[in-house]
């Protein structure tokens, strides 16, 4: 069941066209890769999907019960722990907030190291912990909550490969429990590893693939790095 | 009806948690426990000892304390209620979780009730501690003194609230908060120490000289707290309606 749909959007500033008439499709249980070098107007989409921007043009169709975004930059109230910073999360954005019991027996089911890296990340002040808790714990709770499409803006940038590796076994795991997820990275491989499909966003216009091979294929590379450069020249 | 009932009572339970988490959050912040409540306890303490009055009448008490309450309540309205509005906007928490229209209703009705919570705590904390000097406790004295309190405060969010529009980062706001408070003592001052004919134009313009008033009795505080609830319920509304999602320094 398609989840969400883009047509002919587009937007920009007075004439600064920063997206043009992209389409772009996501189906229940999919997790879809946005590539896209720094200024390519990633986050401006996911703005666009969120309505936290209006369209210049095109519509955007969002059957979503519950949308979750997570964007790039994020300072947690320093003083709170990470665990009521977990809680204050889902009062404010889910439907029915999980307590923490439930939060903890879904993460063992997905991964038990997993469950437990998340819990003893919640017990720390946020002041006390490092960029990639921070980061692997917003985008854990945002996968945890009752949504049905979550956006994750670059969740992985800047993240050690553990917690990276902890990011996509919770993208995994919602995806396989139905959830749709689009995620944007400027890393190519994760992507093509990771993602069902993926789109790469370039030159105001989006392109979309299903493998690394076709990317490459289709940009004339001979490796992803190669295909990325070419297709944002 | 039923499931009306269950998503009120949902809402309900989330925003006395966000309530919560934010006073939790308060109360663990230093910085503002002692500027904001110890503080002007302090102060008025060693004031009083250093000039102590024979005359411990209830009105003595209110005249003496009407600064100090009324500090306390533009102190919290500013650099707790409207401060973290800007914070949590410049910080991106609010860009990335506050930013649909169910998400900021509660957020900032939880807000409101924690920062009340808090204020009101203050003010109680400032009279237990100073009133001993004044002669005995008094319910009826202290719930008067929170009433004019709370109007106080609420008038100092209307103007917190204007300031938090502002598209101001978050330093030009710590600036702009510690300059109008650092002004409203100037001309408190210079109007208790110069004749009135003097210093009434400038005094007038002052919120803390018209809070002050309320504690004097020198405003009617029904109509005066009626006023400042519906200018402060506006305030929030016009908040809620034009909420600033985006961070001042983000490019998006």
């Amino acid at each position: 069941m398609i989840i969400l749909e883009t047509q002919n959007l587009s937007f920009g500033h007075d004439s600064n066209t920063l997206i043009d008439n992209l389409a772009l499709h996501a189906k229940q249980g999919e997790s879809i890769g946005i590539l896209g070098c720094n200024g390519a107007g990633k986050t401006t989409l996911f703005d666009l999907i969120c309505r936290i921007k209006k369209p210049t043009n095109g519509t955007i169709f969002n059957a979503s019960q519950r949308t979750a975004y997570l964007t790039q930059i994020i300072t947690p109230p320093p003083l709170l722990r990470m665990h009521e910073i977990g809680r204050l999360i889902s009062s404010l954005n889910a439907n029915t907030p999980p307590s923490q019991a439930e939060i903890l027996s879904r993460l063992t089911h997905w991964s038990p190291s997993l469950s437990k890296r998340y819990t003893d990340i919640s017990q720390k002040k946020a002041s006390t912990c490092s960029y990639g808790e921070i980061r692997s714990f917003f985008t854990l709770t945002l996968l945890l909550q009752d949504s049905d499409l979550i956006i994750l803006d670059e969740p992985t940038a800047g993240v050690d490969p553990e917690f990276r590796h902890f990011i996509w076994v919770g993208i995994h795991n919602a995806c396989r429990e139905g959830a749709c997820v689009l995620v944007s990275s400027h890393y190519t491989e994760e992507i093509t590893a990771n993602c069902h499909r993926f789109y790469m966003l370039a030159n105001r216009r989006l392109e979309a693939f299903n493998s690394g091979e076709e990317f490459m294929a289709r940009h004339r590379a001979r490796s992803l790095d190669e295909a990325f450069i070419n297709a944002s020249l | 009806m039923k499931r009306r009932s269950a998503t009120l009572f949902l809402n309900t339970n989330k925003i006395i948690t966000i309530t919560t988490i934010l006073i939790t959050e308060h109360t663990r912040e230093p910085t503002a426990l002692l500027w904001s409540a110890i503080a002007p306890c302090l102060l008025f303490v060693i004031t009083t000892l250093q000039h102590p009055t024979p005359d411990v009448t209830t009105q003595s008490y209110g005249a003496s304390a009407a600064w100090f309450y009324s500090y306390i309540s533009a102190s919290v309205a500013f650099f707790g209620f409207s401060f973290y509005l800007i914070g949590r906007r410049e910080s991106g928490f609010v860009r990335s979780f506050i930013y649909e229209h169910n998400s900021i209703l509660r957020f900032l009705l939880a807000h409101s009730f924690s920062y009340s919570i808090i204020s009101t705590a203050y003010a109680s904390l400032f009279y237990l501690i100073t009133k001993p000097f004044y002669g005995n406790y008094s319910v009826v004295e202290l719930l008067h003194l929170l009433a004019c309190f709370y109007t106080s405060y609420l008038l100092f969010t209307c103007i917190g609230l204007g300031i938090a529009a502002l598209p101001i980062k978050f330093s030009t706001a710590s600036t702009l908060f510690s300059l109008m408070s650092f002004l409203m003592l100037i001309s408190g001052y210079s109007g208790a120490t110069q004749s009135l004919m003097t210093s009434h134009s400038l005094i007038l313009l002052n919120p803390l000289y018209l809070s002050t008033r309320l504690f004097n009795n020198e405003l009617p505080l029904l109509s005066s707290f009626v006023a400042t609830l519906a200018a402060a319920l506006s305030a929030l509304y016009f908040t809620g309606r034009y909420f600033r999602i985006q961070p001042i320094w983000s490019r998006y």
